[in-house]
């Protein structure tokens, strides 16, 4: 990526970060087909760039093994096979993503991960914030990044921690993570993610016009959106999941020190290794000591 | 009440006590009692009575059966401030008519309300003071009648007895009820050296066991004269509990296999079971329990994925117990019979309550279906049953759908016209 120091960023210049989900196992048994999916994407990338041309779009597939850069518009020459019916880009978009999936499908056989049909969105966010941190990093002079997660499958709660810390990652950048939630019912991850760092939730009613949704909420530039009434989330769960067995809990134990959260009583805290349940005058004596613990 | 203008009656006049008297005519009006004598005299000493009832001040008769022969002819005692007139009268008939007349007038004349009737006994007045002490309407409306002399004391309360005094009546001797303590566990103690665990039981928690639990009353009366003793009875109910208490439902199931009696003790009750039945059927149709009953799946383990039979074979919780003990220590009876009449009833309220023909259960079936949420897991993580596709196939149809639009490309018109408008219009405030 080469920002060239000649461009002349203007405050409505955008750098859309677009988190594709691949979940072959979402895919299968959504409504809308992957190819439907794929074209209004496409469709929505190419407004995108068209709407500015300093505009850039960096794609990253979200897969259910790995993640990977599959497409950025900053470094793609619109030299190729443009064979007539779709441009070059969408071309080697493709081209790179058929690639992935291969590649993706071949981990599976490496270590299958069983019983959990979630994407790695903590490793293409990840990923997202490494990207826009470079470009933080590039200059002065740097187009507005924000991210959009098109996601499908349900959240891994196994991947609770890694995503909050994205999210929180996200919002100390002032980046907004934008989500378009394609599958049955709401993503606590998304909600949360949108909700903290100021980005627009979207569960689209109908999937089919699925780029109507993408062109009239998630199009606008960061600065035009100040001008916008975008659709506001209705409600948000808050829920988290515990960090000892990644289910998601209603109520839990706090760690007092580092916050950490736990769906039973631990002796000591995995995360920061606080030790709990003894009384300041009892840390002296034998840890065997015998002591009020809550029954879980 | 009885109220004449006038009451003509024989009497025999005395200005006092020893006084032989006068006989005569007494003759009584609203305003006024006139005296005539038999023999017109023109003396002085006996002259013919003309006086106002509004300066009598008192009224006093003689006792019925209370004044033997020898206290003389019944008499009506009128006193003004300083002059008494005493009528004697042939029979206690005329007395009473005519102090009755005389009360009337001195009543409504406004005077001051004057006990008529001497005969009552101390106890019916404590009563009454009692009552009026106790009811400040009533000594309200005493204090209107009567003080005032619109009523007379008699009247007054012999309005109110045919009112229908509930108060006056001696009231039903409070039922004793139970004590409003959870003997559903009647806990063991034990001795602390040898394993035997004792229960204590008087007639008292027998009774509120079966009150509590009717089957156990049933088995009861069926088993205790002829098969079993009632020791044996309440040991091996205990026993029962006792392994219920435990949760060793392995033991349980072991005891219960080889013995009959233990084994009824264990299973669920019938009785109460057919009950809640009957209590879900008078609940409002429109409300479905059920589904609330699912919702609230948090506090289950696995979201409260659970299978409709095995809710209803699951002991009961003590939620569950403690409503039962609120409705025994609040009632105190029996269980009710189910009322198979319950089901049409309910039927008819169903009818009435949905207007709709479509949301109105096919009669036929017995038992209504409830709308619920069979399995709220379902709606909780709905995409883990992608789980089942096959991982070759999945990423196969990923690849086809990639080959499909690579070979197709983008199409003309992504969104058909009439949805985008929709989309744009929804989205659009």
């Amino acid at each position: 990526m080469a920002s060239a120091p000649s461009k002349l960023y203007a405050d409505d210049v955008s750098l859309l970060m677009v988190l594709l989900d691949t979940n072959p196992f979402f895919w299968s048994s959504s409504s809308l087909p992957f190819s439907v999916f794929l074209s209004h994407v496409l469709t929505f990338l190419n407004s995108i760039l068209l709407l500015n041309q300093l505009n850039q779009v960096v794609v990253i597939a979200t897969g259910y093994n790995s993640c990977s850069y599959i497409y950025d518009s900053s470094t793609s020459t619109n030299q190729g096979s443009d064979n007539g019916r779709m441009p070059a880009r969408c071309v080697n978009l493709l081209q790179k993503l058929e690639e992935f999936v291969i590649k993706d499908e071949q981990l599976i056989k490496e270590g299958l991960r069983e019983g959990i049909a979630s994407s790695l969105l903590s490793g293409s966010l990840s990923m997202a914030l490494c990207y826009i941190q470079r470009v933080f990093r590039s200059g002065p002079l740097h187009p507005q990044p924000r991210i959009l997660c098109l996601q499908g499958s349900s959240d891994g709660s196994e991947q609770y921690v890694a995503i909050m810390n994205a999210i929180f990652s996200a919002q100390r950048s002032m980046v907004p993570i934008d989500s378009c939630y394609m599958g049955s019912s709401n993503s606590a991850f998304l909600q949360q993610a949108s909700y903290i760092t100021g980005g627009v939730y979207l569960k689209p009613q109908q999937p089919n016009g699925l780029f109507q949704y993408l062109s009239t909420v998630f199009a606008t530039d960061l600065h035009s959106r100040a001008f916008l009434q975008l659709p506001k989330s209705l409600g948000v769960d808050f829920r988290a999941s515990c960090f000892c067995h990644k289910k998601t809990i209603d109520m839990g134990y706090i760690c007092s020190v580092c916050l950490s959260i736990f769906c039973k009583h631990h002796k000591k805290c995995s995360t920061c290794g606080s030790v709990f349940g003894q009384a300041q005058s009892d840390v002296n004596s034998t840890s065997n000591k015998k002591r009020k613990t809550p029954e879980t | 009440m009885s109220w004449c203008m006038q009451l003509v009656k024989r009497a025999n006049y005395k200005a006092t006590v020893r006084d032989p008297g006068t006989l005569g005519v007494l003759t009584m009006t609203e305003n006024k009692f006139v005296f005539s004598p038999n023999v017109h005299t023109s003396t002085a000493a006996k002259p013919a009575l003309d006086v106002e009832f509004k300066q009598i001040t008192r009224l006093k008769n003689t006792k019925e059966g209370g004044a033997g022969p020898a206290l003389g002819p019944p008499w009506l005692r009128l006193s003004e401030k300083d002059k008494t007139y005493i009528f004697e009268f042939a029979s206690f008939r005329d007395l009473h008519v005519c102090r009755e007349f005389a009360a009337n007038a001195l009543a409504k004349r406004g005077e001051a309300a004057i006990p008529t009737r001497d005969k009552f006994c101390t106890a019916e007045i404590m009563h009454r003071m009692k009552l009026l002490q106790e009811s400040s309407e009533l000594h309200k409306l005493h204090m209107q009648y009567v003080m005032s002399g619109v009523l007379t004391e008699a009247e007054f309360w012999a309005a109110r007895d045919k009112f229908g005094d509930v108060d006056s009546r001696p009231k039903p001797k409070q039922r004793v009820g139970f004590r409003n303590s959870m003997i559903m566990d009647t806990k063991p103690m034990t001795d602390g050296r040898t394993n035997t665990v004792t229960f204590s039981l008087t007639a008292e928690i027998k009774h509120q066991i079966f009150a509590l639990k009717p089957a156990v009353q049933q088995a009861f009366l069926a088993l205790v004269p002829h098969k079993t003793m009632e020791k044996n009875f309440w040991t091996k109910y205990f026993r029962a509990e006792y392994l219920r208490i435990t949760g060793n439902a392995a033991a349980a199931e072991a005891e219960a296999a080889d013995d009959e009696e233990l084994a009824m003790f264990l299973k669920e009750d019938e009785l109460l079971a057919r009950e809640a039945r009957r209590k879900l059927r008078r609940v409002d149709p429109t409300l479905d329990m059920e589904a609330d009953q699912g919702d609230d799946y948090t506090h289950l383990p696995d979201h409260g994925i659970f299978f409709r039979d095995e809710v209803y074979s699951r002991r009961s919780t003590l939620s569950q117990d403690l409503n039962r003990q609120g409705a025994v220590v609040l009632q105190g009876r029996s269980i009710v019979e189910v009322d198979e009449s319950g089901v049409q009833e309910r039927f008819g309220r169903i009818a009435r309550t949905t207007e709709m023909e479509d949301l109105q259960e096919p009669h036929h079936l017995h038992v209504a279906q409830l709308l619920c949420m069979k399995d709220p897991g379902d709606y909780f993580d709905t995409q883990q049953a992608n789980n089942a596709v096959k991982t070759e196939e999945a990423y196969g149809s990923l690849r086809q759908s990639i080959s499909k639009i690579k070979s197709i490309g983008l199409g003309n018109s992504t969104v058909a016209p009439e949805i985008a408008l929709t989309i744009f219009n929804a989205t659009s405030f």
